[in-house]
């Protein structure tokens, strides 16, 4: 009968199978240990007549719900050609690894292929549009604020000058439009210096961060000299205390 | 990939109704493919029922089986 089992158990051992093998490591991770327990990883997986036909590292993602107390893992996704009787052990020693929050070990077919789903694609570059929008927004105000002002006075000029002409001669018209024009010119010199004041408060951030890159290469030059002469004393065997 | 269409379905007659997954027939269910799988998810994050989805019996399995790995290794959650 044990002759039998034994039998058996050597023509399971001779099936291999595809498998796909997903695992969650912890997110407190640095990149190079990451590296460094994948690359074991696949030793372990070689040392067990394993044959690794892919490997994705998918990155940092956040999970849907917690994990073992984590928001975030690291994911990595295997496509492996192993031996059936390993499968079990490998179930293990996963289930014992405390990097490995989670894993998922599936059998797939002969003829699957790996292929990416992007999702986050989409999302990235939405955020990266808005970034910059922002800031030409904000440069746009003052020339906005222009548009939206001239429109509304013209009609208010010509309704003036339609009610203005009845009543009264042609003299006033002229001096309405003077008018208009007078304040048109105090407004856009306003204009101006508002642009000219933010070119000052740039001009001053960048004097400064100049100063301070001087005063830090003075410090050092100052130290340098204080050193050279330290040394100097040191080296001349003067000391007068 | 992104490009197939999933509607519910829901507006034709129930004889019209076809298979998301069999009409596009080089589609499949994976559990990786989070994005295709939020479709046939409830607002309270459950799995839909066949006759809403318009999908047949064989695919709505898959389905099934695909959503619940999601689960399980986090990229879909299980409740809202
Ligand atoms: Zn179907």
């Amino acid at each position: 009968m044990a002759k039998k089992k034994e039998a058996e158990a050597r023509v399971v051992e001779a099936e291999n199978r595809m498998y796909e093998l997903m695992l969650v490591l912890k997110p407190d991770l640095l990149e190079s240990a990451v590296t460094k327990k994948l690359k074991d990883f696949t030793k372990f997986l070689k040392e067990n007549e394993c044959n690794v036909t892919m490997e994705d590292v998918w990155g940092k993602r956040t999970l849907a719900y917690r994990i073992k107390q984590f928001e975030e893992g690291i994911y990595v996704v295997y496509n492996i050609i192993a031996p059936t009787t390993f499968i079990s052990e490998l179930d293990n020693h996963l289930r014992i690894d405390n990097e490995v929050i989670r894993h998922l070990l599936i059998s797939i077919e002969n003829d699957y292929k790996y292929s990416k789903f992007d999702e986050e694609i989409e999302e990235a570059p939405k955020e990266e549009k808005k970034a910059p929008k922002k800031e030409i927004s904000k440069k746009e105000e003052s020339v906005k604020e222009v548009v939206k002002e001239e429109p509304v006075e013209e009609p208010i000029e010509k309704k003036e000058e339609s009610d203005v002409e009845i009543p009264l001669s042609g003299t006033s018209k002229e001096e309405v439009v003077e008018e208009k024009k007078e304040e048109k010119v105090v407004e856009e010199k306003a204009e101006e210096k508002e642009e000219k004041e933010e070119k000052v408060v740039e001009e001053k951030e960048k004097v400064k961060e100049e100063k301070i890159v001087e005063e830090k290469e003075k410090e050092e030059i100052d130290r340098s000299a204080l050193d050279s002469k330290l040394d100097d004393l040191l080296s001349g065997d003067d000391l007068n205390i | 990939m992104a490009k197939y269409v999933f509607s519910t379905n829901q507006k034709h007659p129930l004889g019209k109704r076809r298979c998301a997954f069999c009409t596009n027939q080089t589609m499949e269910v994976d559990y990786k493919d989070v994005k295709t799988l939020k479709i046939f998810i409830n607002g309270f994050k459950k799995i839909k029922n066949r006759y809403y989805s318009g999908v047949c019996l064989q695919h709505q399995k898959k389905l099934a089986r695909g959503i619940k790995r999601a689960r399980h290794v986090g990229l879909l959650p299980f409740t809202n």
